[in-house]
């Protein structure tokens, strides 16, 4: 279930948080993680009810991986043994799922060969659930997880709000705060704060996303048409529907997180303030480059081990992000160009951080614009034609069927209300688009993120709350999915 | 102790903001619901208020499958006009006026019979006394599965069931708050007006100055190779079979006091010109003979086929294109209809299959793209 759904507003979160909080209010702490988890299987199911079997399955494995190593602790190379059949265990799933069919394309292609492909069903957000899961073997290796019971491992492992698209959390962030009883009763700073960021979320993807996201859904599927206006144009409109789709659905996870009183990691610090790649992947996915910060590149040797080794290390976190993104080859390039650049921005630190910070801005932005072509793209052939169109500074007249997209019903609407609105769209073509790219510069550059918010219960957040809900539940019927679903 | 008091006093401003935020949410929430519900403009709850004028929508924005079942369900008729886009131009005056009756003009562009069917027995589930339903059978939807659906369209599934809940997609749905809802107006003598069942799905002023052979010509392609002769399988004489009696004759069964008036829509010459093409006209003449034999042998149902008007037929300046014809050849279906010309009987039917079979397999089909 999305979301942004009728099903999950109006019934769904509020059957989760009914039920979770009368159990816990007669003291039922366990009964209400199992509550919280059969919630979860049924927001999980609800898109497909076989994936419970593979989400229960790997939950269950899991756990028993982490039982053994702690159970033989003492035994370190059988606990070695055990960690590695888990991670083995783990990756071999997600292989299956996600890279086998692209496998066996490139093994035919290669060795021209033809292996039969498989009708495989991606499980959503396998890519999440597999990572945390690692995280926690990981961390059992060390000993760091013992004491926890089944229902709460399943709970942090399938706690709705951070299921299917993140955030990353850790075992160590969540289940303390399941734990503490203090959070087991509604408390409003948190339940209120909560609703606020949800319904900005929900805005976000919504109504901001959503919209960039048609423009986006035409330019992709007529590049041939585009001019290079348009073809820039709509590589901006990806950037900015990259960023409000993700971090628009963050948002509403934390916000739902709040409602429970569980904090979860914030994913997103303004990415798009960023002026050095090194500094937008600190800003970008946080809970992603935190993951392979500290189970990749610190294991490999982190920069300890010499200049070409942290150079190695940076590449392969880089090609590892890239390949987790998506079995493509326009994923694996997106990640090594961006590993390059991370590289190079490393070497040339001194000079880079000399630069006057808008050009760095302007520099940074620019190029993750450009890189997220790729990211779009079909495949690289595919990218390599759009940055044709867009280079080739032949024709810069805007093309209707992309500025069309930004004329939503309510501004037609008003319109014919307010003549000033209806001039200004009639005489300045695209008037809508324009706006809809001035909004989003603003948003990114000079608002507040979800984390620097110092919610306070006033009546203009009352109005935005009420405001944001409206406007997007009115919104929903035939809006798009979520594009991070299949990571 | 006044730290206490503080964060008291602070619950209780989080929990008051909480609750009456939620409080005024929901009331926005159940009004602009309740403005949709109140008016309806997909007439999902009740049949138009005459208070007010529902916005007239013209091809190709009628939604015609977000008003039908309501118009089925809630309107005041005793007569149905349904079918694809070939019933579309249809105009119910003509037929109000023929029979001496009301009718209504419920088509489905595009649609299989099962679509137009379920549409019919939603009719029949408010308890409507109908008199006449008009109903083209597209003949090239014969040999389809039973459940066979179009799938270009995007289904607004919640107007069609009797579940309340998924309603929320039409009461909160701002292109219905906006392009709908919004958009009907009070009437000044509260004398308002709904659907124009004449204009309604019409589709002929939009494409009427392209009419004529070379449009028509321009949408079909014809392959290189003719391909042999085929003939109808036993396998699509069960599908065929199975198809007519779920999504026609069990209806008619069921209601004898309902006249159904079927026929076959006539398209042009340049569709068997494709038949020919691809060695389907035996196979299209025996489809045609096992529906009107399974059709005939129920009292209420009236078939009527126009393949044998042949000057109609090869007359490329009543068509847009291989298949529809203009709102004139409606008009004289109609008449037809009425007069039982053109009617199929068990007389008469396989003289007009041995003509049809005559004249299309002797039919120059080459001249038409000389």
């Amino acid at each position: 279930m999305l979301f942004n759904s009728y099903y999950f507003i109006f019934l769904f979160l509020p059957i989760a948080l009914t039920g979770y909080y009368i159990l816990n209010y007669v003291n039922q702490h366990r009964a209400a993680n199992v509550f919280l988890i059969g919630m979860s299987l049924w927001f999980y199911g609800y898109f497909n009810v076989s994936y419970l079997l593979i989400i229960c399955g790997s939950i269950i494995a899991n756990f028993l991986f982490a039982q053994m190593m702690n159970h033989f602790s003492e035994n370190q190379s059988l606990k070695k043994f055990i960690l590695i059949s888990g991670l083995c265990a783990n990756i071999a799933l997600i292989f299956y799922f996600k890279y086998y069919n692209f496998f066996l394309e490139n093994m035919n292609a290669l060795f021209d060969q033809s292996f039969e492909l498989k009708n495989i069903l991606l499980p959503l957000g396998i890519s999440f659930f597999t990572f945390q899961q690692l995280s926690y073997l990981a961390d059992s290796y060390r000993d760091k997880t013992t004491g926890y019971s089944f229902d709460e491992y399943a709970l942090f492992v399938s706690f709705f709000p951070q299921l299917i698209a993140g955030p990353i959390v850790l075992h160590r962030e969540t289940i303390p705060q399941f734990r503490n009883p203090e959070n087991r009763r509604i408390i409003y700073q948190n339940f209120s704060k909560g609703m606020y960021i949800f319904s900005l979320g929900l805005f976000k993807k919504v109504m901001i996303a959503d919209t960039f996201g048609k423009a986006v859904e035409y330019g992709f599927s007529a590049v041939s048409g585009l001019s290079s206006v348009d073809a820039f144009l709509v590589s901006l409109c990806y950037t900015f529907q990259l960023f409000f789709d993700f971090s628009g659905y963050c948002d509403m996870a934390i916000g739902i997180g709040s409602m429970f009183n569980i904090e979860l990691p914030a994913n997103f610090n303004s990415p798009y303030k960023a002026s050095s790649i090194t500094e937008f992947w600190e800003r970008w996915h946080m809970s992603l480059t935190r993951f392979l910060r500290t189970y990749i590149y610190i294991p490999l040797g982190g920069n300890r081990k010499g200049k070409i080794r942290t150079y190695v290390n940076i590449m392969i976190v880089y090609l590892v992000s890239g390949i987790w993104h998506g079995a493509n080859w326009t994923f694996i390039l997106w990640g090594i160009l961006h590993g390059l650049l991370s590289c190079l921005n490393r070497m040339f630190t001194k000079y880079w951080s000399k630069l006057c910070k808008p050009i760095g801005w302007f520099a940074t932005f620019l190029t993750v614009n450009f890189l997220w072509v790729l990211f779009r793209s079909k495949n690289i052939s595919a990218a390599g034609m759009f940055f044709k169109r867009l280079f080739a500074f032949k024709n810069f007249k805007l093309k209707t069927e992309l500025t069309d997209c930004f004329r939503l019903e309510e501004f037609i609407f008003l319109e014919k209300k307010i003549p000033v609105l209806q001039y200004l769209s009639t005489h300045i073509t695209g008037f809508y688009l324009w706006l809809f790219l001035l909004a989003a510069f603003i948003a990114i550059l000079f608002l507040k993120n979800s984390r620097e918010i110092n919610f306070k219960p006033t009546v203009g957040r009352s109005f935005i709350t009420i405001l944001c809900m409206l406007w997007s539940v009115l919104s929903l019927e035939g809006i798009s999915t979520f594009l991070y679903f299949n990571f | 102790m006044s730290t206490d008091i503080l964060k008291n006093s602070e619950h209780k401003l989080y929990k008051r903001w909480t609750f009456g935020t939620l409080s005024v949410m929901a009331a926005a929430f159940i009004l602009t619901a309740f403005i949709t519900v109140y008016r309806d403009p997909f007439f999902h709850y009740h049949a138009p208020l005459p208070e007010y004028n529902y916005p007239q929508k013209v091809y190709p924005d009628n939604n015609e499958r977000y008003l039908n079942d309501g118009i089925s369900r809630n309107f005041s008729y005793d007569g149905i006009i349904t079918g694809t886009s070939m019933t579309e131009n249809f105009k119910t005056s003509e037929a109000d006026e023929l029979f001496d009756a009301n009718f209504i003009k419920v088509s489905y562009a595009g649609a299989k019979y099962k679509e137009i069917n379920d549409n019919l027995k939603r009719a029949y589930e408010e308890d409507k006394e109908i008199k006449y339903i008009i109903r083209g059978l597209d003949c090239n939807d014969l040999i389809l599965d039973k459940n066979a659906l179009d799938e270009t369209f995007d289904y607004p599934t919640y107007l069609y069931n009797n579940n309340p809940f998924d309603d929320v997609s039409y009461v909160l749905n701002k292109s219905v708050l906006f392009e709908e809802t919004l958009q009907v107006t009070k009437a000044k003598d509260g004398n308002g007006s709904s659907v124009h069942f004449d204009t309604y799905g019409n589709w002929y002023t939009f494409y009427e100055t392209k009419f004529g052979a070379p449009y028509v010509l321009a949408t079909y392609q014809l392959r290189k190779d003719q391909t042999s002769p085929i003939s109808l399988t036993e396998e699509e004489k069960q599908i065929l079979s199975e198809n007519l009696r779920q999504n026609v004759t069990e209806l008619a069964a069921a209601h004898p006091e309902t006249a159904f008036y079927l026929f076959f829509p006539p398209y042009s010459i340049c569709y068997w010109d494709l038949l020919n093409n691809t060695g389907q006209i035996d196979q299209h003449i025996e489809a045609e003979k096992l529906a009107i034999e399974e059709l005939l042998q129920y009292p209420n149902i009236k078939l009527y086929s126009f393949y044998d008007d042949f000057e109609l037929v090869c007359n490329l300046d009543h068509y847009k294109d291989y298949m529809h014809y203009g709102e004139s050849i409606n008009s004289l279906i109609l008449k037809r209809i009425k007069k039982e010309e053109n009617l199929l009987t068990q007389d008469n039917y396989k003289r007009y299959l041995k003509k049809i079979e005559d004249f299309y397999h002797s039919y120059d089909y080459d001249s038409l793209h000389s």
